[in-house]
């Protein structure tokens, strides 16, 4: 292959990526997330609400698809949360899955699984008073949305290596 | 003797885990350290969370006033005259994005003379991308406010993450890797 043919391979390898990235922003923005929203609005946050009493000092407040846990006196750091298959699960799954990453995909895909036991835990173990866990739930949402797009990005990145890869792209 | 032990003992840890488990356990450290620091020392100390929102206020204020529009900066509060401000608080100054950024840079191999110029040329990009959109804030609640949250949901996915996710790419390219860290 000549350096001409590659460079047009290389092109309509991103124009093919790029066309698909904006096929999964319309589906993640337009899709995913609205339904994510009402989840976290309609039935998240008044559930964990529910379980705490009246006088509490522990809110529970929402935006978009983000809600998060604070403290009225300041007893400890607001935590930030998502539900499990979020936007960071969608984005490497979508670069993940377009470059066959398998293995990658079933541990990304079985981490979101063990969030729905994990997020729970967290909580309860914060509504025990036990407010160090605080710093610790926000570094473990931190750790594991970048690791899912550093995942992503590594495929990606793979992906073009792989010569076979390319020629699936491009048809 | 302790260097030799040390230094056989790194060969063996590199060995025994592949290179991509090595580096998600880095960039999980890293992660998790970045995210700790920032709770716990960063978030109530304030200084670099008030610098960071301060100085973009102000250099966003100075960006529009270089455009021609007619602006106030107040302390927090970016105005277009005659119309609502802006206000950039702790945790919207883009602190958290920096870590995200440096997280993937850091852990992932490459050459460190190499990394420090790309760690910097991308934490200066991010700093500056956040003065535009502070800047694009103002200007748009001053035009559109029934629209306010829709661009402020949204913008992180236009001023953010593709600097920082075609920075990173662009990081696995230029630092030369050759190992392969996922096979299929």
């Amino acid at each position: 292959m000549d350096s001409n043919q590659r460079s047009k391979r290389h092109f309509n390898f991103w124009i093919t990526v790029l066309y698909k990235l904006c096929g999964f922003c319309l589906f993640y923005l337009g899709l995913v997330r609205p339904i994510q929203t009402i989840i976290v609005r309609e039935v998240i946050a008044p559930t964990i609400q529910s379980t705490l009493p009246d006088e509490s000092d522990i809110v529970v407040l929402v935006s978009q698809d983000d809600y998060w846990i604070e403290s009225r006196s300041d007893k400890f750091v607001n935590i930030f949360l998502n539900l499990p298959f979020n936007g960071y699960f969608w984005l490497a799954s979508f670069l993940i899955w377009n470059f066959k990453k398998w293995k990658i995909f079933k541990f990304v895909f079985i981490y979101n699984l063990v969030l729905f036991i994990i997020h729970p835990i967290f909580i309860m173990i914060l509504f025990n008073k036990i407010y160090w866990i605080a710093p610790i739930i926000n570094a473990h949402e931190m750790v594991y949305k970048a690791l899912f797009i550093s995942m992503g990005i590594i495929a990606l990145k793979e992906g073009i290596k792989d010569p076979n890869d390319i020629e699936l792209m491009i048809r | 003797m302790a260097q030799w032990l040390t230094k056989n003992l790194k060969i063996e840890i590199n060995k025994s885990i592949s290179p991509l488990a090595l580096f998600l356990i880095k960039a999980g450290a890293i992660y998790a350290f970045w995210q700790l620091f920032y709770d716990l020392v960063l978030l109530p100390d304030g200084r670099l969370d008030t610098f960071l929102s301060l100085t973009g206020i102000n250099m966003a204020g100075g960006l529009l006033s270089l455009l021609g529009w007619d602006v106030d900066v107040s302390g927090r509060v970016l105005t277009c005259v005659g119309h609502s401000g802006i206000e950039i608080q702790n945790g919207c100054n883009g602190l958290n994005l920096l870590g995200l950024y440096g997280g993937f840079i850091f852990a992932y191999p490459g050459d460190w003379k190499k990394r420090l110029i790309f760690l910097s040329t991308g934490l200066l990009v991010l700093f500056f991308a956040n003065i535009l959109r502070i800047a694009f804030f103002a200007v748009f609640n001053a035009n559109l406010p029934q629209y306010w949250d829709v661009a402020h949901d949204y913008s992180s996915y236009i001023f953010f993450y593709p600097i920082v996710l075609s920075f990173w790419y662009l990081w696995t390219v230029i630092s030369d890797q050759k190992d392969t860290l996922i096979s299929g």
